[in-house]
């Protein structure tokens, strides 16, 4: 109701320009496209347009005839010359009922006519090929040639067709299972698609495009006939002949005008007869002259191109120069990738902490830490020499003496830490033969019935010390090794005054002494955390 | 940043953007304005007993008259009023604001006779004055109300604009506002 101003009053009204410059933007717009439209028309209409369509005609019908020719010479090599009309009546009824240019359908055909060898399957492809086009949006060469492929045993291209069938399966599946399953999925899609706006407006155009090509053959043996020629060859150079007449013509119309224009000039009326011809010679020569100006008098036919000929050969030197430098550049990267795959090989000894390392050495370190830290890198790679000589540094650093380097140098070997265990054992073994026999071990023993015996072998030699004779590990003939703990623990004897025979007697004097000391003035202190009795 | 405000329809973007509070004091102060206007529109409208009595609703009317009944309850409630811009007319012109009448019986009372004058059976029953300038400016409420109001609410609602105009220039200047889309150098 707001909008229609009759009825409301409309306060502190102001003017917008923005929707008046719109609408005459469209308007202008509107005035120029038809405009345009009118000189299409007019254009559609014009002899110019009709030229420019009978143009485009001949050049369908170069293209169409190509086309056919290719597929006859294929027909012709494959030994079926004789099926050549089946072939065309079946193309062009194909053309007329799927709506697809006869040059596009006769690649197809050719394609898979050339891989079947049989018209009649390749007919059959060429059907269930059209079907899956549509069905699936992909151009026809391309099904075509995915399904000579297939009926050759390579599957690979019937994937994108979306039959919900794998790899593997596909590469199992024959051909005619393949047609089978393509059949089921896309038959019909021609004949649907036919149906859209997009495919009736197809439709048309490929009529219009098979009469094009039939307007084009029609002109072509129109000029044929026209120029009595005897086939296309002789036609174009008839052609050639006529544009080189108009020329002439042309040049002759020129020499008309010059003349003219020059006997109506007073200045030439007193000159002799000859004098017109003359300038119209000169005015050539000048023209000549101006074309020749490209000329080059070293460079020319008559001098046999030498200066051409010299820069041919600088361009190939300088390209084989260019091809060499190439070569060696490529060297020299494959070198250069082979010292970087070296050094990255290398590399992975170098780890992080190496990395670490050399980050250390940048920082603010001390001598005695450089040294340390230098002496650790060149352990890591495994440069023994620096690595020795860093380290007697490092200790001459600790010890200015030189004797805690020294003393190190003078190491021996690290031993095996459990070596003296074998010694132990052996030992053991040989105590107990001894305390068995009363003789030492590897001895030869001779007894009072003349027999001898050889003793085990001696204690081989150890730096570990005799066990000492403690007596916590003692041997009885019937019980074996035993081992008491309290062998080696010194007895204290303990004289009380009195009788002390049990053990409760000795705490009832000690506890007796406690009570004498405590009445006397030294009370007995007994600390339960830290086990103190005094 | 200076703010540069040009036309009525800027300023009420910029008011948006900028100002939002402004702007809807801005909308306030319009309405302030307006409602006086619209109460004494609504006072030129006659009553149902003041009404030709073949044009109160009819339980059994059929056609197109039958919603087109006067009820000055509803005649009354429909005079309203926009203070949004309305859209371009054809010739490039929008209101900041209008006041009209949205009940097809309010209407038919505003401007019977405008064209035809008070003649006939019906129009002269209607009562009221058709008060105002030209044809199209006449009317026997709204327009009437206008007539008689010599341009006053007019001049209001310039001088409203005007203010928040300088409002908004005072506030670019001072730095305040919440700045969004201001178109600025």
């Amino acid at each position: 109701m707001a909008s229609q101003t009759d009825l409301a009053v409309r306060i502190a009204t102001i003017f917008d320009a923005a929707g008046i410059n719109k609408a005459d933007k469209s308007v202008s717009k509107l005035e120029k496209n038809a405009k345009k439209l009118g000189k299409t028309l007019g254009i559609a209409l014009s002899a110019a347009a009709v030229v420019a369509f009978g143009k485009a005609s001949v050049k369908a019908f170069a293209a169409d005839e190509k086309s056919a020719a290719m597929l006859t010479i294929a027909i012709k090599n494959l030994g079926l010359a004789f099926e050549q009309a089946n072939v065309d009546k079946f193309i062009k009824d194909l053309e007329r009922s799927s709506a697809i240019a006869d040059d596009v359908l006769r690649p197809a055909f050719q394609a898979l006519l050339t891989t079947t060898g049989s018209v009649a399957k390749a007919q059959q492809i060429l059907n269930t090929a059209i079907e899956t086009s549509r069905g699936s949006g992909i151009d026809l060469a391309t099904v075509a040639q995915d399904l000579s492929n297939a009926y050759a045993g390579n599957t690979r291209g019937i994937k994108k067709y979306n039959l919900g069938l794998t790899q593997a399966e596909l590469k199992t599946m024959s051909f005619t299972e393949i047609m089978v399953r393509l059949n089921k999925q896309f038959d019909g899609s021609s004949a649907a698609y036919l149906q859209t706006y997009a495919g009736k407006m197809e439709a048309i155009t490929t009529a219009v495009g098979a009469a094009q090509e039939v307007i084009g053959e029609s002109l072509v043996n129109a000029l044929i006939t026209l120029t009595g020629a005897a086939n296309t060859t002789e036609l174009i150079t008839y052609i050639e002949n006529v544009g080189q007449r108009i020329a002439d013509l042309i040049t002759s119309v020129e020499k008309f005008g010059f003349m003219i224009r020059y006997w109506f000039n007073p200045k030439n009326w007193l000159k002799k007869g000859d004098s017109g011809a003359k300038e119209w010679e000169e005015l050539l020569r000048k023209r000549a002259y101006a074309a020749s100006k490209a000329f080059d008098p070293k460079n020319n036919s008559l001098t046999g191109y030498k200066l051409d000929e010299a820069a041919r050969k600088k361009a190939e030197a300088d390209a084989a120069k260019r091809a060499k430098e190439i070569l060696a550049a490529q060297e020299k990267n494959t070198k250069e990738l082979k010292k970087q795959a070296a050094l990255k090989k290398a590399g992975t000894v170098f780890d992080l902490e190496q990395i670490q390392l050399v980050a250390a050495l940048k920082g603010k370190l001390s001598d005695n830490e450089k040294l340390r830290v230098e002496a650790q890198l060149a352990l890591l790679n495994g440069n023994d020499a620096v690595a020795t000589k860093l380290t007697n540094q490092i200790l001459l650093a600790q010890d200015a003496s030189g004797n805690l380097a020294r003393f190190l140098a003078a190491l021996p070997d690290a031993k095996n830490p459990f070596e003296y265990l074998d010694a132990y054992l052996s030992y053991l073994a040989g105590k107990a033969a001894a305390v068995l026999t009363g003789s030492a071990y590897g001895e030869k023993a001779s007894y009072s019935n003349g027999n001898t015996t050889v003793m085990p072998p001696k204690l081989p030699d150890t730096n570990v010390s005799a066990m000492p004779s403690d007596n916590m590990i003692t041997y009885n003939p019937i019980t074996g090794l035993n081992y008491n703990p309290n062998a080696g623990q010194p007895v204290i004897n303990v004289t009380v005054q009195g009788n002390v025979i049990r053990e409760q007697e000795l705490i009832n004097q000690v506890l007796a002494g406690a009570q004498l000391s405590s009445l006397s003035g030294s009370p007995s202190q007994i600390g339960r955390i830290a086990g103190m009795f005094s | 940043m200076p703010v540069e405000v040009t036309g009525a329809l800027e300023l009420r973007k910029a008011l948006k953007n900028y100002a939002p509070d402004l702007a809807k004091e801005s909308q306030k102060e319009l309405s302030g304005i307006l409602k006086p206007m619209v109460a004494k529109a609504k006072g030129f409208l006659p009553s149902n007993d003041e009404a030709p009595s073949g044009w109160l609703e009819r339980p059994n009317a059929k056609g197109r008259w039958a919603k087109r009944f006067y009820d000055e309850s509803i005649a009354k409630k429909s005079i309203t009023f926009s203070a949004a811009p309305s859209k371009a007319n054809k010739r490039g012109f929008r209101s900041l604001a209008a006041i009209y009448n949205k009940s097809a019986a309010g209407a038919i009372y505003e401007t019977a006779g405008r064209k035809s004058g008070v003649t006939g059976n019906f129009t002269p029953r209607l009562g009221g004055s058709l008060e105002g300038k030209g044809q199209k400016m006449t009317g026997r409420a709204i327009f009437r109300a206008w007539s008689e109001d010599q341009g006053r609410t007019n001049a209001a609602i310039i001088k409203a604009i005007e203010k928040t105009n300088e409002k908004v220039h005072k506030l670019a200047q001072s730095g305040g506002g919440r700045l969004y889309k201001v178109r600025g150098k």
